[in-house]
């Protein structure tokens, strides 16, 4: 028999994400398989498909709280954009007499924390199936932000045309943040899963 | 005519394994068996999608069986085709066989 370990991020990901009673079978079928011979490869890929439907189902379950964690989500947003146009110029009072912070650096790090924040206030405020909501909300703003790039785009095109870092820049940019909002919302999701998955790994 | 839904692909090919294993079925022969005489890879997850379906629909029904080390713990989840599923598996092959006859595309050869 395999004494190997499965990748420890790929455990973590199904026991956050699959909260309903299949959930547990399912992480311990592909357990079996694991030890049984089968590649890491394998599990991620089976990782992936199975975090892939859990959230779809919990979605399709829930759809008032997704519609919920979505509006919520929003709201978060606009509040912490606010937030960040109202401390930029106060930042920049601050920043005017110290040399050794950036004022660009913050302003552009700022909507990143912003992002970061509102994922967590999304996974605080549902927490039963934080995980399911936050990745719902994370593809609906990747949706939105897609529409408004490309609108714009369309009807605003550039005078001179985009080439190198001026193209690529902005959606990874924007990726960049719907990935912040993404880790905040599993920060907010809590630990007590990975701790539970730590003990069942160590065989506690 | 009776209004119900069709039963889905994937839940077909699961209802039939879980007929086929009998008291052994869980997540790992289910998924074996449709590999085996689907010749195509299956995810763990997509099996366990359709088999929360089947269970929603009163298709299947499950008993919590033993907890082993090599599952870390966590405990295997037998499933069982109902009476009800059982009719519905007869339905479905009735409506295929009606569906498949006198289709001369589909007259002979191997698949």
């Amino acid at each position: 028999m395999s004494h190997r370990l499965p990748p420890r991020l790929a455990v973590r990901m199904l026991e956050r994400v699959l909260t309903d009673p299949h959930g547990e079978p399912l992480i311990g079928d592909l357990l079996e398989e694991f030890a049984d011979g089968r590649s890491t490869l394998w599990f991620w890929r089976q990782t992936l498909v199975a975090c892939g439907l859990g959230i779809v189902r919990e979605v399709r379950a829930h759809k008032w709280l997704s519609a919920r964690a979505v509006a919520t989500g929003w709201a978060l947003y606009w509040l912490s954009a606010m937030g960040v146009v109202s401390i930029l110029p106060v930042l920049d009072r601050w920043l005017a007499a110290t040399p050794f912070v950036s004022y660009t650096l913050l302003a552009e790090a700022l909507p990143f924390l912003a992002h970061a924040a509102t994922g967590w206030g999304v996974a605080r405020f549902h927490r039963p199936h934080a995980i399911a909501m936050v990745s719902f909300f994370c593809l609906v703003l990747m949706a939105q932000q897609g529409v408004a790039m490309a609108t714009a785009f369309v009807f605003t095109p550039p005078r001179v045309p985009l080439t190198g870092a001026g193209l690529w820049l902005p959606p990874v940019f924007g990726l960049t943040r719907i990935g912040c909002a993404f880790l905040g919302g599993l920060y907010g999701a809590g630990t007590s899963y990975s701790e539970k998955s730590q003990r069942r790994l160590s065989g506690a | 005519m009776a209004r119900s839904e069709f039963l889905g692909g994937m839940e077909l090919l699961v209802l039939l394994a879980l007929i086929r294993l009998g008291d052994e079925a869980y997540g790992v022969p289910i998924a074996k068996m449709i590999e085996e005489i689907s010749r195509r890879s299956v995810a763990a997850g997509s099996v366990y999608a359709a088999l929360a379906r089947l269970q929603e629909k009163g298709f299947v029904s499950s008993t919590l069986g033993e907890a082993t080390a090599v599952r870390g713990g966590r405990a295997k989840t037998y499933f069982r085709i109902t009476a009800r599923g059982l009719r519905e598996a007869r339905r479905a092959r009735q409506t295929l066989s009606a569906l498949w006859r006198n289709v001369p595309e589909l007259q002979g050869g191997s698949a």
